[in-house]
């Protein structure tokens, strides 16, 4: 049936998403909602919250506060929150519920601001659109409300755009990243979503790179590229092929050179005549690099039920509404080498080849968190080593 | 660009006004859009004659998402842009939140920047009952409002709510009043009560229309008087009030 979703778990939603880009800001942070949005979060969307210190809330919204659109009471609890915590700002999120009594959730952020002093942010997430959305919007508006003003020298600064856990996993992957970044030469390296403070983001404007390693980054890269001109770079750098082009193209911004690593492990010739990746755009793309490079294999496909932005487009890459597209891609093409989220793999079909799994947390939540795959640069072989497992179908 | 939404008590005549105006604006040289906010989808009527323009919701129902404007919007009368949001049938759904989101699809295919129009009316259903109704208050889309009124109780109270509404809103910023249109049900006084009653409420009476069987006459045929005989007296008072509206926005 269209549109039924039978194996597949509910995926992240844009509350989900926005909450993990300001998780480290040191705001409050207000889900108006019944209390199950923000659950849905700490409990299945966010690996770092036990044990945190974020301040996460429900509004704690009751039916009769949605009949009769009392938004009063979500002001004067918001205004005892902001008075018995000092924090930098207030982040206001909606949810079905309000988002179907449409409350104006820009004019309540203008009321907060006015009363509190604070910035005061404000999403219009409906629980019905993925993290991917969601995320993006936020990194957006920290960079609107938080980037200070930068004329001058570009430094050896470069930000991380779009590393939250839901899609880059619990932090390993990223500070591996920031390793090699510092290698090229970049002496502050900033994850916005994982280390970056306020403090730290502010500077933004001083960056002489910015690398988007999910499409929830693209449009905030592009948006600094637009105000501050710093040029953007996509992708996770996967096995030596990837990497060394990353280390040379990062290097270069800097004026600076990087030594070529070790050459591209090649798997013998017509290994693997064709794959899919399925997951998020620019993960799956940088997978795709690598079964180029270090694999040797021609034809790669990407399929994702997440958003996917032109610029990464691949003829036959496919955006996946419903289950059942995955379904019958996987009938139609004939991939002997798939790789995606374990979840995923009720619906490849009977004659696929080898199917390795690739968590993604936006979709199996806790389920693999904590055994990640690693796969920058030379931890590659965390992914190589599931080839030797026997094949699943062959 | 000019944003109004117009509201009023149920039938008092806002639909009628609302395009007749349009009408007017687009033979004075105006880009006029036109956005009916009710699920009875009737607001653009007596300008679309011969087009079939489509509900929002109604095509969303169909397709479920909308890829473009063509779609949604039909340009009738002297190129007035038509748009309904429609909603559901009686009884079930919920129809403000059609309202918001037949406009979140307005924003995100750029209407009013791909129309670019002079003045946009939106034509809001009765009362403001429920919080989809006062969308077209929100930041971001009106930022005028006007109240069609008679001289009868229940119009008057009608548009006391309204008023009330916008009062609640004060800190919101949302669009402001600026007067009401009186359309005439010919009762004693009629005048002399909505005069009162407007500086009571500290706003203008704009414009003053008679009734007129040639409303009726016209709108059978699915045209506006402005269409159908421009010389009538009932057309010559809507040019009139159309030009009141344009000094307004000169005025501020
Ligand atoms: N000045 C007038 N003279 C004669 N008839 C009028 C006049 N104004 C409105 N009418 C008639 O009143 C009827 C109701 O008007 P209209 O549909 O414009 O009201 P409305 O306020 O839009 O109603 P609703 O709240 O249901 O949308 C129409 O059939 C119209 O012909
Ligand atoms: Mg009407």
């Amino acid at each position: 049936m269209k549109g039924l979703y039978k194996y597949l778990p509910p995926f992240a939603p844009d509350y989900s998403g926005v909450c993990s880009v300001l998780f480290n800001l040191n705001g409050i942070v207000i889900i108006h909602d019944a209390s199950g949005c923000t659950g849905n979060f700490t409990g299945y969307d966010e690996p770092r919250w036990y044990g945190s210190n974020a301040a996460i809330f429900s509004s704690g919204l009751r039916e009769i506060e949605a009949v009769l659109g009392d938004d009063e009471r979500l002001i004067n609890r918001i205004m005892e929150a902001v008075e018995r915590m000092p924090r930098n700002f207030v982040a206001l999120l909606g949810s079905p519920a309000p988002a179907v009594i449409g409350t104006d959730m820009q004019a309540l952020a203008r009321i907060l601001k006015a009363r509190s002093g604070l910035p005061v942010l404000s999403f219009d997430t409906t629980g019905i659109k993925y993290y991917d959305t969601g995320a993006s919007q936020a990194y957006l508006e920290i960079a609107r409300n938080f980037v200070k003003p930068w004329n001058g020298k570009k430094q050896a600064l470069v930000n991380i755009l779009g590393a939250i856990p839901l899609d880059m996993g619990k932090g390993k992957r990223v500070r591996d990243i920031g390793l090699l970044l510092r290698q090229c030469g970049f002496s502050k390296v900033y994850a916005w979503g994982q280390n970056a403070g306020l403090k730290e983001i502010s500077q933004a404007g001083a960056a002489s790179l910015n690398l988007v390693v999910a499409y929830s980054g693209l449009a905030v890269a592009r948006y600094l590229h637009e105000h501050f001109a710093t040029p953007y770079m996509v992708g996770i750098p996967i096995g030596q092929g990837s990497t060394n082009q990353f280390m040379r193209t990062a290097s270069s911004v800097l004026g600076l050179e990087t030594p070529p690593r070790t050459t591209p492990y090649l798997l013998p010739p017509n290994t693997y005549a064709q794959a899919l990746v399925i997951g998020e755009q620019v993960m799956a793309g940088s997978i795709r690099s690598f079964l180029r490079l270090d694999w040797g294999i021609r034809k790669v496909n990407v399929a994702s039920f997440f958003a996917m932005d032109k610029e990464l487009w691949e003829e036959g890459d496919k955006f996946l509404e419903e289950e059942d597209d995955l379904s019958s891609l996987c009938q139609k093409e004939n991939y002997d080498l798939i790789i995606g989220d374990p979840l995923y793999e009720n619906l490849l079909g009977a004659n696929q080849g080898r199917f390795i799994h690739f968590p993604h947390v936006a979709v199996s939540s806790r389920l693999y968190w904590d055994n990640e795959p690693a796969c920058v640069s030379k931890q590659l072989e965390g992914l190589s080593s599931k080839l030797k497992t026997p094949a699943r179908r062959t | 660009m000019r944003r109004i939404a117009i509201y009023g008590k149920g039938g008092i005549g806002k639909s009628t006004i609302t395009s007749t105006l349009s009408a007017a604006l687009s033979t004075m040289g105006y880009r006029v859009m036109q956005v009916g906010c009710d699920p009875k989808a009737d607001s653009t009527i007596t300008l679309t004659a011969g087009k079939t323009l489509t509900p929002i919701m109604d095509y969303l129902k169909e397709h479920g998402k909308c890829d473009s404007l063509e779609e949604i919007t039909v340009q009738g009368f002297n190129g007035i842009v038509c748009v309904e949001t429609g909603g559901p049938t009686p009884g079930i759904g919920c129809a403000g939140r059609g309202i918001i989101t037949s406009f979140n699809v307005l924003d995100e295919l750029g209407a009013y920047q791909v129309f670019n129009p002079d003045f946009v009316f939106y034509d809001v259903l009765g009362d403001v009952v429920c919080g989809g109704f006062a969308l077209p208050l929100r930041q971001g889309y009106a930022d005028e409002v006007i109240i069609v009124t008679s001289g009868e109780p229940m119009a008057l109270f009608a548009a006391g709510n309204i008023k009330k509404a916008l009062d609640n809103f004060a800190e919101r910023d949302y669009a402001q009043l600026r007067g009401l249109i009186l359309n005439l049900r010919n009762i004693e006084r009629e005048e002399e009560i909505v005069y009162d009653f407007a500086e009571r409420m500290g706003v203008p009476v704009f414009g003053i229309i008679p009734r007129d069987k040639n409303i009726q006459l016209y709108e059978s045929r699915q045209q506006t008087v402005i269409e159908g005989d421009p010389a009538l007296n009932i057309s010559r008072s809507i040019m009139k009030l159309a030009e009141q509206i344009i000094d307004l926005g000169e005025a501020s």
